[in-house]
């Protein structure tokens, strides 16, 4: 349990309990089971948005697999991208998502789905790509490789501005230019003519 | 934490997400569902890059900080996609009336 950062989560899974920092800084409730929480809120959150008949609550399923992996981040000490992925997509582009929602006036019966099969294969598809992948990798050498929880500094924000403003400057101002030709594309677009 | 349960966690988020584009017919929840699968590539990255600082940590230490940058890189390109794309789908919606990709086949109106 070194250094955390500025970050108040402290919880870590690999700790032994001797170690276990005071319960004033520990996190109230899911003290005990943090990561199988985030797992569990990212699947169900997950399916919902594929599932819900209405897209606003789909939107909203759609935060919370945000927050979720957000959390995920935070438990892997990348505390600067935790940051902005709730700033950039829970803040940003889901409430851009819900801006063209209002915008369109949709109602839920909008969508047409006659054919009963194509939802069949879809599910299927992708339940098959899942089986093949997790059957090519269940017996991958991978069993004492760890992610490192808590630790590490490489996740804040200072190492990254420094490696981003030294190693990868030139990508930096290449997305800046990305940014502009994608706002005046939006505005050529959507120009009413 | 083992380095499976990530990889595990960001497939199935994935397959959810292609099941989802398979699926569904409203444009913009396909949207949806592609930020889907890039999140879980996201998450998959930032699980490597601690795997890899955690690996070689006493030789090099900011191994994996690449990753990290990948990850906010795609992060920009996604924000400037969702942006172009929720155009099109309004274009689209004020020529058809719909969001539905069915009546979108033909290319044409």
């Amino acid at each position: 349990m070194t250094d955390k950062g500025w970050c108040p989560i402290v919880y870590d899974p690999l700790v032994t309990p001797t170690a276990v920092p005071p319960a004033a800084a520990r996190p109230t409730t899911t003290a005990t089971a943090g990561p199988a929480n985030g797992r569990v809120d990212a699947l169900l959150s997950a399916i919902l948005v594929v599932t819900s008949k209405n897209p606003v609550h789909s939107v909203l399923w759609l935060i919370g697999v945000f927050v979720a992996i957000s959390g995920h981040y935070i438990l892997l000490n990348a505390q600067f991208l935790a940051i902005v992925n709730l700033i950039v997509y829970a803040g940003a582009i889901m409430v851009l998502f819900l801006f063209v929602f209002m915008l369109m006036n949709l109602n839920s019966d909008m969508e047409p789905q006659k054919n009963k099969w194509l939802k069949i294969a879809g599910v299927v598809a992708g339940g098959s790509l899942l089986l093949v992948l997790v059957a090519a990798l269940k017996n991958a050498d991978m069993k004492n490789q760890l992610a490192e929880m808590n630790k590490g500094d490489i996740g804040l924000i200072h190492n990254l501005g420094l490696a981003l403003f030294q190693d990868y400057v030139v990508p930096f101002e290449i997305s800046s230019v990305l940014f502009l030709s994608a706002m005046v594309g939006v505005v050529v677009i959507g120009k009413k003519d | 934490m083992p380095i499976n349960y990530y990889i595990f966690l960001s497939l199935a988020l994935f397959c959810i997400g292609v099941a989802g584009v398979l699926t569904r017919r409203n444009a913009i929840i396909i949207f949806m569902c592609i930020e889907l699968m890039l999140n879980a590539v996201n998450l998959l990255l930032v699980a490597f890059s601690k795997m890899h600082q955690h690996a070689l940590a006493v030789s090099n230490p900011s191994a994996g900080i690449d990753g990290q940058l990948f990850v906010f890189f795609i992060m920009v390109v996604a924000a400037a996609e969702v942006s172009v794309g929720l155009a099109i789908i309004v274009m689209m919606y004020r020529n058809t009336h719909s969001i539905d990709v069915n009546f979108l086949n033909r290319l044409k109106h």
